[in-house]
């Protein structure tokens, strides 16, 4: 009772310490170190500090496998972000008509998101495979021929067959951002839409997806920042194959940084991915806070 | 004004918060500290425990899988019999080849803190290790008796800059063609007239004329499609021109025996299932199993496979070697880290897996050879035994194999990886070669720490 605010901001801070510390340690000093370590010619099993400027990113920039990496990452930013977010905003409409099963439903599309992306991975391999796979198969005998594809044997299709298949884990998860976001909407609005007589596609239309920007902006972010660092999925699905076809940045600093042992070479490319998320998630921040403001 | 504290004190909710902050911060010091203690302050043991016990012997290995289990676990109580005050503390990894136990050890190493010993292929895979001290040599392991009963080669293989680093258990053949022997017949094929490459590809087309698949291949983990290309290069190249190819004299795009090579296995993959991108190497040899598929280039692992399937040797499949006067060595090894906790126990169990009586106990269930050459051949089936004997005869040429990780550093290995599973699907022969020329000189000159002599 006699504590005063700057008493209670204490012991806030007190509370606070232990995971400013650990997100400090683990986290923020990593970031920098990271940034150090590439900036050095740390190669092999010894640590070594030896400091060559830009060097890494000279190589980096000259190698034709960073480049395949690099469009490879955007290609995947551009079909899979809005991907996802379409899909799961079909499915949140879908189950906001008042369905039966809703909650059976739900789970089943939402199931996906839980599962581990080694265990989907596994799974979509089954599914692509060309000539005993569940899709060449099923298309067979609904004949649909057109259909057929060698999907992830083929070099010009693998990288948006491992799309599809992300997008089809993710759906999910936006889903059930999206139906939060349609529920949190005050039954009123609805009710004075269907007074002044507007039909369902209106409503959706004018009244519920334009209060959908905080779930979008959100489940944006997320998505965002997966498919940069999106890794497990694709090493079991493709291993980056057929060739350097589904390599994308976080498969190259792996096989540079583990397989060849190029630590300083490997953290130039972690840093590339850093300042790829800093693009992205610094206007998120401005649009998101600063909005608010307004 | 109450902090919401559900009826505990001030106090004592600031004294618990204090010292939950201390037990995090201690927990992340000590993390940071003890790696670097080797020679440090006696105030950090506190959180260590008690002085190491010299009776463990702390191990890894990547030999999970059904009957590759048993042959380790079999040679662990042969061990325990010889030395009953030893314990053995097995961490076995799970991953073929080792993939996933690779990593775990470069963060043990990186920590200062490596098991005891740990299961390596022999050659280059050894190499970044070595290259960071991290390897105590064993010369005084290989006895005398050890030296005059392991092949030369092999003793190359796991020797570097004059000193002996490992200790081979087995010995793995690359260069096999596994067929189908109920295809064969029906077809009359005669497996004796495969003896070269040309023949290899002549008996493809005559069953691709009859509509059957003659080769089948699963890279979809890349390395198979390496692994055919080793097996086209030592039978279209020949010997003088892999031992050059490893030890990175090939650096002209335009090579024409580079070329010829490409040339083969670019031939090669007109008679491969067209879904080899997709499958494993396992799925590849079920392909012969079920009769989908005629042949598969893959190592005497895929005899393991088939036995387990339910085949008989000689009756079912069959292997044919090629090049027939080559053996193409994959080799498991055991090493002595540098900081190894119990080196006492280690070096024990080194001495013991140089044994006839370690190498014969583990062997027939792996279903590798002993790399000694005097262990009996009795508890070894047909194909075992032919391989002990090719092994043994002055008539073949070892080589150590690219794809498994000895014959060159583990870096260009990664560049060729993913050079070659480019070329299956585009067969583009004049990109290829600059693709691995320039990898021979970005990734393998750099890295070479020893010269081979295979000739």
């Amino acid at each position: 009772m006699r504590l005063k605010f700057r008493e209670e901001s204490f012991y806030s801070l007190l509370f606070l310490t232990p995971a400013i510390v650990l997100v400090g340690v683990f986290i923020y000093f990593a970031i920098v170190w990271n940034v150090y370590i590439s900036f050095t010619d740390w190669k092999g099993l010894i640590p070594s500090y030896r400091f060559v400027g830009l060097e890494n990113y000279r190589i980096l920039f000259h190698d034709p496998v960073f480049w395949t990496s690099f469009k490879n990452n955007i290609i995947l930013i551009i079909l899979f972000v809005p991907g996802s977010l379409l899909l799961g905003l079909l499915l949140a409409v879908l189950l906001d008509r008042k369905i039966k099963f809703e909650n059976g439903f739900r789970t089943i599309y939402a199931l996906p998101f839980a599962l581990s992306f080694v265990v989907t991975a596994t799974l979509w391999a089954w599914m692509y495979d060309p000539s005993d796979g569940v899709l060449n198969t099923l298309f067979s005998i609904l004949h649909l021929d057109f259909l057929k594809s060698n999907w992830i044997t083929d070099p010009h299709v693998a990288l948006y067959a491992v799309i599809l298949a992300l997008i089809w884990q993710f759906s999910g998860y936006t889903m059930v951002i999206y139906l939060a976001g349609i529920r949190s909407i005050p039954s009123e609005q609805y009710e004075a839409a269907i007074i002044d007589g507007a039909s369902s596609a209106q409503l959706y239309r004018y009244v519920i997806i334009p209060q959908l920007k905080k779930p979008t902006l959100s489940a944006f972010v997320v998505l965002m920042v997966f498919s940069l660092k999106a890794f497990d999925f694709i090493w079991v699905l493709t291993s980056g194959g057929p060739g350097t076809s589904t390599f994308i940045l976080a498969v190259e600093m792996y096989k540079e940084t583990f397989a060849k042992t190029k630590f300083a070479y490997g953290a130039s490319i972690a840093t590339v991915l850093l300042l790829l998320s800093f693009a992205i998630v610094l206007p998120y921040l401005y649009w998101s806070y600063g909005g608010e403001k307004e | 004004m109450k902090l919401p504290l559900g009826g505990v004190s001030m106090k004592k909710a600031m004294y618990s918060l204090l010292l939950v902050s201390f037990l995090v911060f201690g927990v992340i010091a000590s993390g940071c500290i003890s790696s670097k203690t080797e020679t440090g302050t006696t105030t950090v043991t506190v959180t260590k425990s008690v002085a190491p016990e010299q009776n463990v012997l702390e191990i890894y290995h990547w030999w999970t899988a059904g009957g590759e289990k048993q042959a380790i676990d079999a040679v662990f109580k042969k061990f325990k019999e010889k030395y009953p005050n030893i314990e053995i503390k097995a961490n076995p990894v799970s991953g073929g080849a080792g993939v996933n136990m690779k990593m775990v050890l470069q963060s043990l190493m990186l920590a200062g803190k490596p098991p005891d010993t740990f299961q390596v292929h022999a050659g280059y895979e050894m190499s970044p290790y070595i290259k960071a001290n991290q390897l105590t040599p064993i010369d005084d392991i290989w006895t005398d008796d050890m030296k005059k009963h392991y092949p030369q080669v092999i003793q190359q293989m796991v020797m570097f800059n004059g000193h002996y680093y490992a200790v081979p258990i087995n010995v793995h053949r690359a260069n096999v063609v596994w067929y189908n022997k109920h295809i064969f017949e029906k077809y009359g094929i005669d497996p004796n007239s495969i003896k070269n490459f040309d023949d290899l590809i002549k008996v493809a087309q005559e069953l691709k004329s009859k509509g059957v698949t003659p080769f089948a291949l699963g890279d979809r983990n890349k390395w198979p499609a390496t692994h055919v290309f080793e097996v086209v290069m030592l039978s279209v190249g020949g010997v003088q021109f892999y031992q050059d190819f490893i030890n990175g004299k090939i650096t002209d795009p335009d090579n024409p025996t580079l070329k010829k090579v490409l040339e083969a296995y670019a031939e090669y993959l007109n008679y491969v299932n067209s879904d080899h991108a997709a499958k494993t190497w396992d799925e590849a040899c079920g392909l012969v199993y079920k009769g989908d598929a005629a042949m598969t280039i893959m190592g005497d692992w895929a005899n393991g496979y088939f036995k387990a399937k339910g085949w008989k040797p000689d009756v079912d499949y069959g292997a044919i070697v090629l090049p027939s006067n080559v053996y193409d060595l994959v080799i498991d090894t055991f090493v002595l880290p540098a900081k190894a906790a119990h080196p006492e126990a280690a070096k024990k169990w080194l001495s013991f897996i140089g044994t006839v009586e370690a190498q014969n106990t583990f062997n027939p269930i792996k279903g590798s050879i002993p790399a000694r050459d005097d262990a009996p051949l009795d508890p070894y089936g047909p194909i075992q035994k032919q391989f002990i004997k090719d092994l043994r005869s002055s008539s073949t040429k070892l080589v150590p194999s690219i794809t498994h990780g000895s014959a060159v550093p583990p870096a260009f290995l990664s560049d060729l990886n993913d050079i070659i599973s480019t070329f299956v699907t585009n067969k583009n022969v004049d990109e290829t070669a600059k693709s691995i020329v320039n990898a021979v000189k970005q990734d393998l000159l750099p890295n070479k720490i020893k010269e081979w002599k295979l000739t």
